[in-house]
């Protein structure tokens, strides 16, 4: 009973066209109201506690960061270290996007903008050297959902913050996927564009890469300060999101002086407009998550599954289903953070870890970020090319039975995203 | 009005400004110089807890709150005119519930004068901020469901991440 008053508010609120944040809310009130004792102002400090969740205070920094690199010039030398590095292969200027994607993906933590600040470049010089609009826009607009499984990302942030794992470990856990997930597609694109007719760009001489790779030196740095500083132990995740978006400041305003210093305003009102959208819906989604712990709802789902007899791979097959229907009509964060407190004490039952879990949840919110109607990608790469959705979505379409296949893999070979964290952490 | 804009607008980007100064003066203190201050953290908590709870309010005022809108986008524009009524007056109703609530705790905080961990701050003085700002953001539903009422809007705005992204992308290539 409080279960269906507190989904179907939810849902109701949701689709009147509500603010995610404010359907969990009211649902969460409405149901604490009718079937618990909660007082009202118990409830409303839940909120404030958000504020001081020490995970959660990543978000604003990586969101800083991810802002004044988009808009600077990082992306365009993490271009042209790619085209001179593997440019000339086969295929080479699109296997050179989805690398720069990585690239970009690794110091940036959100999909669209990994689309918008590499598609934005790449598409052009694609077009240019005989590759079709389709090829060009399905290869960006799959390669950026990378964004958000190379560590940062913001969406495995929220993951850590409701779950409580850690997330310098679910960072780690994206690594290997993330990178076979790129090389996945590169393959794929060195397949398909032999059946193109394609003149690479000369092969480029060791002098042109390295100018490149200097020139793209301090975009990378930011990388290994990332990585380096988290996998060593050296910073926290938080305090690394600090430090990237001070050292993000200092490349963008005085290195590569692509931002000037009035322009600073305007990156910082629109960095806090996203974490305030962000922390709304992750304020409401911890007292959602709250209302669901103390009715002991995803216990009592976790025991009918198990008197049921459901395997766990079956539970993972729901999974996957379930998320692939969501991630068509909301966007990543609110479906991890609806879906994550749920799902999270059922597979701790059945035995599947909680970074396995995560892992795959969000290359199921990958798959939805390129699936309509709600696919963030798919808009972005349509602004960015000047196709309709429609042409958009056809072209995308062949890369997604990629994105698809490793879904499959990530699901039932829980080493791909368990090897590196256990490796490096221990179990 | 233009007061409360600007104030919300300035109050968001110098709190996530003065975070971010705070954070990173703490990392290089901790690690360079093996000292900190032990407050800063919590400064830190102090200056994201004020923009979160007075940065809502813009966000309903431009339009940043994300939500789903392709049920009500198949509505014919009258019917959704309705539901988006209803929506902003549950909005509203939700807003109200932790108005109270949290103005019922911060009295009650007052009454009893708790201080921070680490400052000699009492915590009313920044729990304040959350019925402040959700008095803000009343006050913007408010005049979004005026203007639906009136008929100056017929839906309600909700965030369009990746028209936003391209729109940075816009900005930049004309400057």
């Amino acid at each position: 009973m409080n279960t269906a008053v507190l989904f179907i508010t939810l849902f109701a609120c949701m689709a009147i066209g509500m603010p995610v944040a404010v359907s969990l809310g009211l649902s969460s009130l409405l149901t604490i109201f009718f079937f618990s004792q909660d007082s009202l102002a118990s409830m409303s400090i839940k909120l404030f506690e958000t504020s001081e969740h020490y995970t959660l205070l990543a978000i604003p920094f990586f969101v800083l960061a991810g802002n004044l690199m988009s808009t600077g010039g990082v992306a365009k030398r993490m271009v042209r270290f790619a085209i001179a590095a593997v440019g000339h292969m086969r295929g080479g200027l699109a296997i050179a996007s989805i690398l720069a994607c990585m690239l970009f993906a690794a110091v940036s933590g959100s999909s669209p903008a990994t689309v918008v600040a590499i598609g934005s470049i790449v598409i052009a010089g694609m077009l240019k050297n005989g590759y079709t609009k389709e090829f060009a826009a399905g290869v960006i607009c799959n390669a950026g959902t990378l964004g958000i499984l190379i560590p940062p990302s913001i969406v495995m942030v929220v993951y850590a913050a409701v779950t409580e794992v850690s997330v310098g470990r679910m960072f780690m856990a994206g690594v290997v996927p993330g990178l076979m997930l790129g090389l996945m597609l590169m393959a794929a694109v060195w397949w398909r564009a032999g059946k193109l007719q394609l003149t690479p760009p000369p092969k480029a001489s060791l002098g042109e890469v390295l100018r490149a790779l200097v020139d793209s030196f301090w975009g990378l740095a930011l990388l290994v300060i990332i990585m380096g500083g988290i996998y060593g132990g050296i910073f926290t995740p938080t305090e690394a999101a600090a430090v990237s978006a001070v050292y993000a400041m200092f490349i963008a305003v005085f290195v590569y002086k692509d931002l000037k210093l009035s322009d600073l305003p305007h990156v910082f009102l629109e960095s806090s407009k996203t974490t305030v959208m962000l922390m709304f819906i992750v304020a409401n989604a911890l007292l959602f998550a709250h209302v669901l712990t103390t009715e002991r709802i995803p216990q009592t789902i976790a025991e009918q599954i198990l008197a049921v007899g459901m395997e766990p791979w079956m539970f993972l097959l729901v999974v996957n289903v379930l998320l692939l229907i969501a991630g068509n009509f909301m966007e990543p964060t609110g479906i991890i953070l609806i879906l994550a407190p749920i799902l999270f004490p059922i597979g701790t039952a059945l035995g599947i870890d909680p970074i396995h879990l995560g892992i795959i949840m969000v290359v199921n919110m990958e798959i939805g970020m390129v699936t309509p109607p709600v696919g963030l990608n798919l808009f972005v790469t349509s602004g960015v090319t000047g196709m309709n959705l429609m042409q958009v979505t056809k072209a995308a379409l062949p890369w997604l039975s990629v994105l698809l296949i490793f879904l499959v893999m990530v699901t039932y070979i829980p080493f791909i995203s368990l090897g590196l964290p256990n490796y490096v952490f221990g179990p | 009005m233009k007061i409360l804009d600007h104030f919300e607008e300035w109050a968001m980007s110098l709190m996530l400004l003065a975070m971010t100064t705070l954070a990173f003066m703490q990392v290089v203190r901790r690690y360079m110089f093996s000292t900190g201050y032990p407050w800063t953290l919590e400064v830190t908590m102090i200056c994201f807890a004020c923009m979160i709870f007075l940065g809502i309010s813009y966000g309903v005022r431009v339009g940043a709150h994300i939500g789903v809108d392709a049920l009500v986008n198949l509505m014919s524009p009258v019917t959704r005119r309705y539901v988006s009524i209803l929506a902003v007056v549950l909005s509203l109703v939700y807003v109200s519930f932790i108005l109270a609530g949290s103005w019922t705790y911060v009295s009650k905080m007052m009454e009893v004068g708790i201080e921070f961990d680490d400052l000699p701050l009492e915590r009313w003085k920044v729990l304040i901020v959350m019925p402040i700002g959700y008095a803000m953001v009343a006050l913007r539903f408010a005049q979004l469901l005026w203007a639906l009422l009136t008929g100056s809007a017929t839906s309600l705005r909700l965030a369009d991440e990746a028209a936003d992204a391209l729109k940075m992308k816009v900005e930049e290539a004309k400057s």
